[in-house]
Formats: structure tokens, sequence, C-alpha cells
């Protein structure tokens, strides 16, 4: 009996504090028999219940068989409560894996950040502008594409979407897309525009919530969207103040990503300018040097452990830029490319130093520096036939000189003293350019690895192309200086590495440039013949 | 941090003189010449897990790690509290066996022993003399506590009535714990007290710890604007990728394992185009693809970097402050350069914000104005522009062309029959706009010089601006351009500069 009221109050209730109570007060009557009899009637109603058991256990040995049976009760209760627990333990456990799967699941899934109303239409857009389009002959319909595309962007508008985020853009895109397929190109270039100033606006002024950290990818749209705006409108002769206008755009927008470089790289050169120092240097363009510094060496150009072109993981200086970098360097090299179409050969130069160095700061392939160098090289020869130029003039026109024409700053601007310094100026030029060049050439010639991997014109077009270009650039400025022999050698190997890499430009201004030395060719033999017949 | 060689090398030492640096296994590759240094990945509070932190810009693990981090923390200092106030934290009750309660042992030894009680001769006269126990093993506990049997009895009274009077167990068990403790294992508590304070104070100490940690490093997550160790992994994982790329370029195809032909469209015979560098580079991208999305490429970005020391990081967010606090100043100078260079123009500045709105309501009406006449045009009316250019791109020798992001859009799945079956998300990648803008604006600039005849340069000088022209090659590294886009930015004077311009690919 004993034992089933235990049960049953096992069974009915698990909590084992019960049992615990139950069993200590069972016990106290066990051992405390003899006083339980008068004294202890309050101790509890579980006493009566139990106190006819006792009676008949009167006096003496409390065997083993009675105190087992409260044991193994509570043992049964309790292995019925761990059983429990054991249960409860385990659909917990379960509970957390599965919701854990679920939530890995659909963090893994693929999904668009696009609301409903617009996500329909985007459908709608893509499917018109698919390859094969059925309904259209088999031809994209861009003009539906173009409907479908412009009431997402609407419903976009309506449904609130951040007007920064890559989602809206990105539908924004796809209609410049559409209306310049559909030969709309002022509103597909204005559309570049407003985006461009919309991310001005938003990373200069803080006019979206964007993260620090995200800047740089901002920093790459926008020159995306500057770089696609000039394509769209330098390409015909632009107006000149569209011209001004395209610089200052491209310009403030390239201090832009400056400005970010300077913040997150201590290794960019901060600019300490003062606006009198600033005031000098616009005023003084020129001061007679060329601050050149071939950067293709052993010391800037990282090859792996094979000699192998590869990018140092650990250039420290790197890190800030390598988001925008290449589009940072495309827009540097347009701008670079803007000052030329002007004239402006001495910006163009000054410009590309900087960029040359920054490039290497920036970790940039080895073929990009490389091509920049042999571009550096190119726009000092330049120079260097403008100052020879100008120097023929002068020397023709020794009256044209005044202050308002010449770059030179001298205190005491006489007609000797510019001369000399155009003509210093133009051996330093020629001088830099043959730098330039042979600098590339010997490097590459030092590392075959990299000589090989040019030759296969596979990844890094560029190393190839820098080879043959600056071997042709070479072959230029010898042909200038009067170097016939040399100046052939080096046209005919570039021609035929250029035939080799499918550098089809370069090919045919080869053999212009061959030509043009077979005519002084022929020219100075007839002036021998002469020479040697007047004789 | 660890540098990992491989075991059956003559056997060097782990370099303790870097204790950044230890052993660990080495790529099981077929030459185990190499070793592969394996930097600890950085972290402010989740150092304690060394090399199995995530690298800085896997947010996702350096969160989970957080989390389990505050879990063990939160778990510890739970413990310790248990132990230090349980009544405070357990709604179960403290188990105990009943048998180590001592005011009510104290006629028994151990749960099943045979206890022999003697019957009083009067239920009145209680008498501790009279009573005589005698078991095998009755400790001394129990005989301590027969001479003090009216305490004990008090001590039934006074559990059993709080027990029936607020039901509430924990008082009762406290109790019977420091009992316990204080007379039944008078032997033992020394011991287990030294033992109790010891798990008290570790448990306190680690769950704090870890809690601390954990918080510096949601700081960290969530609260920091710049984050140079998230920079360098960025940046780290992109070179790495341009790296695999170049490294599987150069491994290239085992031709006697794959083999890759296409049939010639013209004479319709299967051609090997496995030495193809198309098909080598898009095979490398793919394999380079491939190792960046595995597990633990993501987890630790490239196994083989270097990351920035803490004083490198701290000295980054400085800088970062100091240059923000001095913005303002550059700011100035900055437009200055602008404003000098394009002259009148005003960078953009003060009214920006109205020009942007300007341009904004232009665009709106010409969006209003274009779906207007959409809705009025009947389909391919509009004019497109001529792509001429880019077929004869896409038939040349390379193979390189095809694998080149295409103009249309691809739709997935691909047997979609209605729009409606779309997969947005995965289409939207495949034909991201941003991407294919990035490839549009991807110009490969190119000077090209040429050289001149002295005798040029009488009648260029005639002029009275600079007379050198401009050469500028700019071709665009995409195959999308057509020509007019591509064409030059500049106005190149072409009777009398000999120079060309080009466009190329």
């Amino acid at each position: 009996m004993f034992n089933k009221v235990l049960l049953r109050s096992s069974k009915l209730n698990y909590n084992p504090s019960i049992f615990q109570k139950i069993s200590a007060v069972q016990r106290n009557v066990i051992n405390i028999t003899p006083l339980t009899n008068n004294n202890n009637n309050n101790i509890n109603i579980n006493n009566q219940v139990f106190r006819n058991t006792q009676l008949s256990t009167k006096r003496t040995l409390v065997s083993k068989s009675l105190s087992q049976p409260p044991k193994d009760a509570m043992t049964t209760a309790r292995e019925i409560a761990a059983k429990k627990n054991k249960k409860i333990v385990f659909l917990r456990t379960a509970f957390f894996i599965t919701a854990g799967l679920i939530g890995l699941l659909y963090w893994a899934w693929p999904k668009h950040n696009f609301p409903y109303p617009v996500a329909k239409f985007l459908r709608k857009g893509l499917w018109e502008e698919r390859d094969d389009n059925r309904d259209n002959n088999g031809m994209p319909n861009y003009q539906a594409a173009l409907k479908y595309y412009l009431l997402a962007l609407d419903k976009a508008d309506e449904v609130g979407m951040s007007k920064i985020s890559d989602d809206y853009t990105g539908i924004e895109l796809k209609v410049a897309e559409m209306y310049e397929k559909l030969n709309m190109v002022d509103n597909a270039s204005r559309i570049y525009l407003e985006l461009s100033y919309r991310y001005y606006d938003c990373l200069r002024n803080g006019t979206y919530d964007i993260d620090e950290m995200e800047k740089p990818h901002y920093i790459q749209k926008d020159l995306r969207c500057v770089i696609k705006w000039l394509q769209f409108n330098m390409s015909s002769q632009p107006h000149p103040e569209v011209f001004q206008f395209a610089k200052g755009l491209l310009l403030s927008h390239l201090l832009l990503a400056e400005e970010e470089l300077m913040a997150k790289s201590p290794e960019f050169p901060l600019n300490n300018l003062t606006k009198d120092d600033l005031q000098k240097q616009i005023e003084h363009k020129y001061s007679g040097t060329i601050n050149f510094e071939n950067m293709i060496n052993e010391d800037n150009i990282f090859l792996d452990t094979d000699g192998y072109i590869a990018l140092d993981l650990e250039q420290k200086s790197s890190y800030a830029w390598f988001p925008f970098k290449d589009e940072f360097f495309t827009a540097r090299d347009l701008y670079s490319a803007m000052c030329l179409s002007t004239k402006d050969i001495a910006s163009a130069v000054n410009y590309k130093l900087t960029t040359l160095k920054w490039m290497v700061l920036a970790g940039m392939a080895p073929g990009q520096i490389m091509l920049s160098q042999a571009n550096l090289g190119s726009l000092l020869y330049l120079r260097g036939e403008e100052f020879e130029g100008k120097l023929n003039y002068l020397q023709k026109h020794p009256e044209s000189l005044n202050s308002t024409n010449t770059e030179v700053v001298a205190d005491d601007l006489n007609l000797t003293t510019t001369m000399r310094l155009y003509n210093k100026s133009k051996d330093e030029c020629y001088k830099a350019a043959i730098e330039c060049y042979e600098a590339i050439i010997k490097f590459t010639r030092n590392h075959s690895k990299l000589r090989f991997e040019s030759n296969i014109n596979g990844l890094n077009p560029s190393v190839s192309q820098a080879i043959v270009l600056s071997t042709y650039g070479l072959g230029v400025v010898n042909l200038h200086l009067d170097h016939l022999p040399q100046a052939e050698k080096l046209l005919n190997d570039s021609l035929s590495m250029s035939k080799q890499i499918g550098f089809a430009e370069l090919t045919t201004e080869a053999e212009n440039e061959l030509k043009k030395l077979q005519a002084i060719k022929a020219e100075k033999k007839q002036l021998e013949s002469k020479q040697k017949m007047d004789q | 941090m660890g540098l990992y060689s491989p075991p059956d090398k003559s056997s060097s030492p782990p370099s303790s003189t870097d204790d950044n640096i230890k052993n660990a296994k080495s790529p099981n590759d077929a030459d185990d010449t190499e070793t592969i240094h394996f930097y600890n990945r950085p972290s402010i509070g989740l150092r304690m897990w060394g090399p199995l932190v995530p690298g800085s810009d896997c947010r996702w693990g350096l969160w989970t790690l957080l989390t389990i981090q505050t879990f063990i923390g939160y778990k510890f200092l739970r413990k310790f509290i248990k132990i230090t106030f349980p009544y405070m934290t357990s709604n179960t009750t403290v188990k105990r066996n009943i048998a180590d309660i001592p005011s009510l042992n104290r006629f028994g030894g151990k749960v099943g022993d045979p206890i022999y009680v003697l019957q009083p001769t009067s239920p009145n006269a209680v008498n501790p003399i009279n009573t005589t126990t005698t078991t095998n093993n009755i400790s001394s506990a129990t005989i301590s506590n027969l001479s003090r049997f009216g305490a004990g009895t008090r001590n039934i009274n006074r559990t059993t009535i709080n027990n029936s009077r607020n039901n509430n167990d924990k008082h009762w068990f406290t109790f019977t714990f420091k009992k316990n403790k204080n007379q039944n294992n008078e032997n033992n508590s020394n011991t287990d007290s030294k033992y109790t304070n010891f798990t008290r104070v570790f448990y306190f100490v680690s769950g704090c710890g870890l809690l601390g940690q954990s918080l510096l490093e949601f700081l960290r997550l969530t609260f920091f604007d710049y984050d140079p160790w998230y920079e360098q992994a960025k940046a780290v994982r992109e070179k790495a990728f341009f790296n695999d790329i170049q490294k599987y370029y150069r491994e290239g195809i085992d031709p006697t394992k794959i083999s890759v032909k296409v049939k010639d469209s013209k004479t319709g015979k299967l051609k090997d185009v496995t030495s193809d560098s198309g098909v080598l580079s898009s095979v490398a991208i793919a394999r380079a693809t491939m190792k960046q999305s595995s597990f633990l490429n993501k987890w630790y970005g490239p196994m083989d970097y270097k990351p920035l020391s803490f004083e490198e990081y701290l000295d980054r967010i400085e800088h970062f402050q100091e240059y923000n606090d001095s913005l303002h100043k550059l700011r100035g100078v900055n437009e200055l350069i602008t404003a000098s260079i394009t002259g009148d123009h005003k960078s953009h500045g003060s009214n920006l914000s109205k020009e942007l709105e300007k341009l904004h309501n232009v665009n709106l009406k010409a969006r209003n104005s274009t779906l207007k006449l959409l809705n009025n045009v009947p389909a391919n009316t509009l004019g497109t522009l001529q792509n001429g250019d880019e077929n004869s791109t896409t038939d040349s020798s390379s193979f390189l062309t095809f694998f080149q992001i295409n103009d249309t859009v691809k739709i997935i799945p691909s047997m979609a029959k209605n729009y409606t079956n779309i997969e947005l998300s995965n289409t939207w990648t495949l034909n991201d706009p941003w991407e294919k803008l990035a490839i549009e604006t991807e110009l490969g600039i190119k000077i090209i010089p040429n050289s001149r005849n002295f005798n040029d340069y009488n009648d260029l000088a005639e002029e009275k601006d600079s007379p050198s022209p401009a050469t500028t090659n700019i071709g665009n590294n995409g195959q999308t351009s057509s020509p007019d886009k591509t064409s030059l930015l500049e106005e190149v004077d072409k009777q009398k500069s000999s120079h060309n311009s080009h466009q190329e690919e």
C-alpha cells in the first residue's frame, strides 16, 4: 500500500520535490514512530495514512524490505522525470536546429530586394529584352522593355525604394540602356549625369544615410557614371562650354575619390597645399624640369616567387584603393586625354606623372603600370616635340617673344635664356621618354617569365602592349633624333610583335613610320650622291 | 597565426621566436615543398577563438562567432549565479538526498542501512540516553546529532511548518543545504568550499570576460565607422582572386584529360580549342570562382596574407579621424583647384542639390513623355543602333569573344515559357546593369606618337597656341561598344598632325 500510494502520487504529479517531501515525511514517521503517537499529530496527513503500516511494524527492525520501497519509488519517479526532461531537451534541441537550418536556408537562398510590384514589371521587361524574343521575330523588343522598366521605376518611386540603392539605380541604368538602344542618347546621358550628381551629393553632403565602409562602393559607381557620360558627350567635337563642364565634372568627382583615399590610406600623399602655393602653381605651369621617376623596377613591380605576374597581398598602401581603382585610373587617363585634346600637353604630362606614381601605390596589375609608363613616354616625347617646335618658331620669329605666350618662368625674359631653357627642356623630355621606354623593355627582358606571359596574350594583354608600344616609341624617338639604323630595327621589331599580338593600330602606325624612314633614307642617299656628284 | 610545415620535413621546431607563428597542416598538394603561413584573423573581442576567427570581411561569420561567445559567456555567468545564489535562480528544487539532512537523520546512516530503533518506555519521557542505536556504521555525526536531540526536534517543526505555510521549498532547502555543509561533512568542508569558491570565481571571471569581449566586438561591428581590417580583407580577397586566375591560367588544361571542341560554323568540322587562350582564361576564371566560393575561403579569405597588426589598425583609425577633422580645410583647397582648372565652371558646391533637383525633374518629364510615346508607337519603330561592329568582332579568330558578356539578356531558367517563370534574382544578377556598365567603361587608353619631319614645325609654330597635336588611342576593352561611343574624346587636329586616332579593342 505504501508503495502504491507513492506510485500513484508520482503518476499524478511528477514534481520531484513532492516526492522528496513525501519521502521525508514518511521517513520521519518511520524513525520517530514512538513519538508520533501523541505528540506529532501536526506533522502531516500522510502520517495518519501510514500509521497503520507503522503500527504493524512496531517495535524494532525497520528492515531493508521496508526502507527499500521508498527508494525504488523515488528512483522510478526520478527516472520518469529524467525521461521527461530528456524529451524536453531533445525537443528543444530539435527546434533550435530546425530553426537554425531554416534561417540558414533563408539566408543562403537567392533572393532579390525588389518589392513585389516592381519585381513584376522587371520580369516583364527582362522577358521582352531576352535575346530570342519569339514574340518579336527573335529580336529583343527594346521598346516594350523600356516601357516596363519605366513603369518599374515609377512603381519604385511610389513604393519609396532608396534612390541610392544598387537596385533602384540598376533599374535606372536599364532605362538608360534602353534609351541608348533606341537612339535616345540625350535622355540616356542625362540619366547618367543625374546619377553621378546624386552620388556626389550623397557622398559629399550625406544626403542619404550610407555606411562609411560602403563609400568606396558608391564612389566606384559614381566614377562609372561619369565616364559613361563623358563617352556620350565627348564623342564628337563638343562645344567649348560643354568641354569645360566635362572637365570640371571629371575633376570634382576625382577629387572626391582622392578625399576618400586621403582619409583611409596614410600612405597616400596628403594634399597639404595652401592657397598661395596653389596660386603659384597655377600661374607658373612650368618651372623648367621634368620630375620623371622610373617606376618599372623590382621595387615597384611585384612578381610572385616564381617570377610571374601577381598582386602583392600585403601591400598596405593598396587596400583603400581597391574597390574603385580601375574606374579611378580610367577617369584620370581620360582627364589626361582631355588635356591632350586641348593641346595642353604640360598638364597632361604632369597629371600622368602623378597617375603613374599612384598606380604603384594602388597596387595595380604590372601590365597596367607598364602601359601607363609607356603612355607617359609618348607624352614626354610629345612634350619634347612641343619644345622643339617652339624653339624653331622663336628662331624664326624672335620678335614674338613676350611673356604671354611663353611658359618659361624667368625674372628677366630674354631670347637667349628662353631659348636655352627650351633647348634644355626639350633634351630633358627626350631623355625621359627614352628612359621610360627603355626601362620597360629592360625589365621585361630581365624577367623572362613576364615576357613569356606577355607572349601568350591571354589575360594580360597590357604587358605585351606595353612592350610593343615601348619598342615602337623608342623607334620613333630614334627616328626623330636621326638615329636611323636603330630606329629601323626597333620599328621592324615592333611591327612584327604588334602583328603577333593583334595590336592593329600600332601595326599601321609602325608601317607608316617605316615608310617615313625609308623616305628619309632615300633622301639622304640622294643628298650623298649629290654631294659625291658635286665633289 | 601559424607557419604550417609538412610533417615529413626535417624536424624544424615550431619557431618560437614569433609566437604568432605555429605549426599547421600544409595543403596536401602533390608537391608539399611550400609552406603556407597562416595568420590568425584579427579581431578585437573574438581573439580567444584563435585560428577559428573568420576573416574580417566575413560579417556573417563574425556575427555567428559573436553569438556563440555571448551565449557561452551568458551560460557561465548564469552558472556562477546558480552556485552563489541558488534560491534566486532555480525554479526547480535542488535535489538532495534526505539522508543528508542532519536534523532529520539523527538515527540513521545511509538510506538502506538497517536501523534499529528502541521503543521508548514512555512517550513523554524523551531521554536520549535510553535510546540506543546499533547499526553497522553509525557515523559520528549521528551521535553528535543524538546529543542535540531537542534542537533536532525544533528543526523538524520549523521546516515542516515553513513548508506547509508558504509552500515555498526554496527557503527550506537553503536551510538544509547549509546545515548539511556545516555538520555532515565536517571533514570535507574545507576542500569543498575551496572548490566551490574556485568554480564560482572561475565562472564569474570567464563569464564576465566573455561578455565584455563580446561587447567590444559588437561595438566594432556596429559602431565603428571605419574598419581597416575589413577593408584589408576585402581588398586581399579580390587580389587573391586575380592571382588565382593568373595561376590557373598558367597551369592550363591537361589536354589528356579534357579537350574542348567547337563546331566551326563554316566548315562544320570539330575544332579543338583546348589550348585557346579564351578557353584557358574562362576555365581559369571558373576554377578561381570555385575556390572563392568554398566555405573555407568564404570564412577565412585567402589563407596566406598577414593581417594588419593591432597598432596599424589603430594608426589607421586615428589617421582617419584626424583627416575627417581637417576635411573642411582640404575641401576649400580642392574646390580652388577645380575652379582654377575649369575656369568659370563652378564645381558642384552650394547649389548642387538645386541642380540635382532640376536634372531630376527633366529626367522625370522625359520618362513620362517617353511612356506616352511608347504607348502610341507600334513596335520596332524607334531607331536602334547598328550593331555591325559587334558582329565583326565576334567573328574574330580568337575564341575569347565567345566568353565575354553578351549584350543581350539571358533569362534564367532558360526554359521559361512566361515572364512569371523568371527567377528574378538570378536573372538580374546575370544581367546586372552595373556589371555591364563596368565593362563599357573599362577603357584602354594608349597614346601612340608619330615622328615628324623637322620642317613641319615651321607650319605648326605659325599658330600662336601650343603647337603639338594630341594623340590618343582610347579603346574599349569590352566588346559591346559601338563606334561612335568609343571614338575620341578629343578634337584631334587631323590636318595638321600626322597622328591618328583609333578605336581598338
